[in-house]
Parts: C-alpha cells; structure tokens; sequence
C-alpha cells in the first residue's frame, strides 16, 4: 500500500490516535535517518542505535513539531543530535590519526574502477572521522544528504552565511585530509586528476 | 577583481549558489588569481569524492531495531496512561474472558509433537528456541495458513510483488491462547491488552508461549482489520516484563 498523506496530515493523524500514521513516518524517512547516522557515527552499531534513538525522540517530541518546519529537516536535526549523543557516550567523538585516512588511488583503472571507487569511498570516511563534530555535521547533511543551505541552517538552528563559512573551512579541511589541497593552501599532489595527468 | 573573495563564496560557487554579481565577481577572480583556481579545483575534487560514495543500504536489522524501541516506548506512554486510570482491575476482568490452555512446566512450552490447538504449523517453532529468522517463519506461517497468494504457490516468478501480498481466503481463526502457568495468566493478559489498547481494532489470533534467544517469551500475533486490514503483526514480549524482544509484521491483503 503506497501511502499517499503528506508528512503533515500524518502528524495530524498521529496526534489525532491513529496508531499507524507514526509507522508510515518511520517507513517513510528510515534509510534518510540511517544514512545521517551512520555517516555521523561511522560505525554501523552507533548508527543503530542513532537511528532508534532518533525515532523514539521524535515519537515522543512530535505534539511540539511547529507545522511550518519540514519533517524531514527536523529529523535530520535529531539524527544529527542523537548521533553525537551516541558518539559522546561511546567515547569515540575523537579525531583519528592523520594516517587513518587511506590514500586515495587513481579514477584510470578502467577495469579497476570499482576498486578505485571503494577506495575513494574509504578514504572520505576515514576522512569525515577525523573533523570536528561541527565540520562533519554541514558535511553530511549538505554535501551527503543533500540538504539545501537554509535547510542545514534550519536543521542546526544557526543563520545561512554560518552554514556557508562551516562548510567552506570543512571542505577545505577536507580537500587537505584526501590530499586534494597541501598546508599552504595549494592544490595537492594527491588529487585523483593530478595523479591521472602523471600517469598519462 | 583585485582581492581575494570570501572563502565560502569559492565553496558557494561551487554549489551553483551565488547570484549573478557574486558569481561574475568571482569568475573574474579566478581568472586572475592561481591560488583561487587551485582552492577551487581542491573544492571540485573533494566533492568529485563524495560522489563516489554510494548509497547507504539500510540492515532490515535496523528497521526491526526501530520498531523494537518504538513498541517498548509506546508500551512505556501505554502504562503510563493505564496507571493513571485504573491500575489493574480491568487486566484481572480480561482474564476471566480469555480461555487459557495452561501448559505444563519447565522452560520448554511446546506442547505435545501434534501441535493440537496450536493450528498445525507454529507448533514448530515453538518447540525450538526461537531467533530472529525462526520467528519470522512463525508469522509466515500463520499468514500462510490462513492467506492465499495471487499465485498458485510455487509459481511465484510471474508477478513477484503480487505474489509477495497474501490474500485472505477466510476468516482467522479463533485465538488459540498458550500460558506457561496459571500463575502467569495475569501477566500475560496485560501483555496483550497492553497491544491490544494501542488499536481499538487489534485481535490477537494466535498466542504461544516460547523461548526468544533462551528466554521464556510470549509470540503474540494480532491482526488490525478496521486500522490496518493490509497487516498482520507479530510481537515477541518477554514472559516476565512484557518488554518487546522483537517485532514484525507482514503484508497481507483482504
């Protein structure tokens, strides 16, 4: 059964007794709530127990969800929370060394594409464990989930231009930790298009 | 263009997201100034990597984690609200209505090999210490036993998602009710009421007493024909507590 009702007459029926409207939320915005978290957590335990905490929250808060907020913003916001709460508790909310972060290998393998892809993926998040709680959070839900910017800045209650200077330092942070920018502020060696041009 | 733009602007043209005097400021920049250049291919390349990233596949185990924690908080608001009305004189009144087979002890509830009053099939299952993947074969039992598919079974490769749908073919059976003991009767009563309260029009139609992970449990299956006609739900609560250790549900059709 596809279910048709917006996100605010679920809510409506929720509020209103229906048992069931609540669940088609969760079937609605789980792998969303999982990615946030996983991608926040970096370990798929954390990130479960994230994501339950992250619905049992919103279960519990929903008669205080305002009707003109998106669903899916407030949301991502309690995932956010819910997955440093998590990595605060676990201890792990701590940078990984520099050397953690794989290097990244060439995009020209052509039969060795997906080998290249996995590692490009690994190193993005060795790289997401290694940056503040702030960088990694604008990271995930801007560049990850796709989150536009007044929704980041909704979602972590912070002004727009905040949400573009955090993002600009934690990409820059970033370009660096996957070797795309050296110290100085340059363009690195290890870019993935500098190391195809040294190949050709 | 003689200075430096704003950092994020680099960031936000990248994006796509400065408008136009912004964004041919910036361009004439760039075309002064290599440092620039370089930030912003650093930029495009970090976001080339985030797009190499794939999907995040979502563990079923994390869906069951979700709805696990959801029931408990619901039975937690449940209790909350029933206490405050009045306490447990309507769960004793239940247990006068409900028809208990009160099986023998010892931790093993199974009863005898031909499964009498268990309806023929889940009898199996709870003979054996139930898990995650074993549980779920009770609730596909059950629906098997009393749903018919699209399909002739076994010819299921024409149309998988019609055939995944069970249809009703008759009415459930009457609830076929199992209790570790007298004792217990109590306890359990509250259990299902305790799910039952949650919809007005929930029907528990087939209870067995089990083991879940070696741990003495109830398998409580409902059926919601008013609210929910197109699901059939299984809950596993602990014998003692009546805390959820797992939930499911199937998808069925009338």
């Amino acid at each position: 059964m596809i279910e048709e009702r917006t996100d605010h007459e679920l809510i409506a029926a929720h509020l209103g007794g229906d048992r069931h409207a609540f669940d088609r939320i969760v079937e609605r915005y789980e792998k969303r709530v999982w990615a946030v978290c996983l991608r926040m957590c970096g370990d798929p335990d954390d990130a479960r127990d994230a994501a339950q905490d992250t619905f049992v929250t919103a279960f519990r808060s929903i008669g205080s969800f305002r009707g003109d907020a998106q669903l899916s913003t407030w949301l991502h916001r309690i995932a956010v929370n819910a997955s440093l709460d998590v990595l605060r508790k676990r201890g792990r909310n701590k940078s990984q060394p520099v050397e953690d972060v794989p290097e990244i290998a060439s995009d020209e393998a052509g039969p060795e594409e997906q080998a290249v892809r996995a590692s490009r993926a690994a190193a993005v998040h060795a790289a997401l464990t290694r940056l503040s709680e702030e960088h990694r959070t604008v990271i995930v839900l801007h560049d990850l989930q796709g989150l536009q910017y007044p929704e980041v800045a909704e979602a972590l209650d912070v002004p727009v231009g905040t949400v573009k200077s955090r993002l600009h330092r934690a990409r820059t942070e970033m370009a660096r930790l996957l070797g795309h920018l050296k110290d100085d502020g340059t363009e690195g060696p290890a870019s993935p298009s500098n190391v195809s041009r040294n190949r050709r | 263009m003689t200075t430096h733009p704003e950092h994020e602007q680099l960031s936000a043209y990248a994006d796509g997201e400065l408008g136009a005097t912004e964004r041919v400021a910036v361009e004439a920049h760039l075309a002064a100034c290599g440092k620039a250049r370089e930030m912003l291919a650093a930029i495009r390349a970090t976001l080339a990597d985030f797009a190499a990233l794939d999907e995040v596949e979502m563990d079923p185990q994390v869906g069951f984690a979700i709805r696990s924690a959801l029931a408990r908080e619901r039975k937690l608001s449940s209790r909350t609200r029933r206490y405050a009305w009045a306490g447990g004189a309507a769960a004793a009144a239940l247990v006068g209505i409900l028809s208990f087979a009160i099986l023998g002890g010892g931790p093993n509830p199974a009863r005898d090999a031909s499964g009498a009053g268990l309806g023929g099939g889940p009898q199996l299952m709870a003979m054996e210490d139930l898990d995650e993947d074993s549980a779920l074969r009770v609730l596909e039992t059950y629906v098997q036993e009393n749903y018919a598919f699209p399909g002739a079974r076994g010819d299921m490769g024409g149309d998988d998602a019609a055939a995944e749908t069970a249809v009703l073919t008759h009415a459930p059976p009457a609830p076929e009710i199992q209790a570790y003991s007298a004792a217990d009767a109590t306890t359990f009563a509250d259990c299902i009421r305790t799910i039952e309260r949650e919809s007005d029009s929930a029907r528990l139609v087939r209870s067995i007493a089990a083991t879940y992970k070696g741990e003495p449990v109830y398998v409580l299956i409902f059926e919601i024909p008013a609210e929910r006609p197109d699901r059939v739900e299984m809950w596993i609560t602990a014998r003692d507590s009546c805390e959820t250790r797992y939930f499911s549900q199937a998808n069925v059709n009338r």
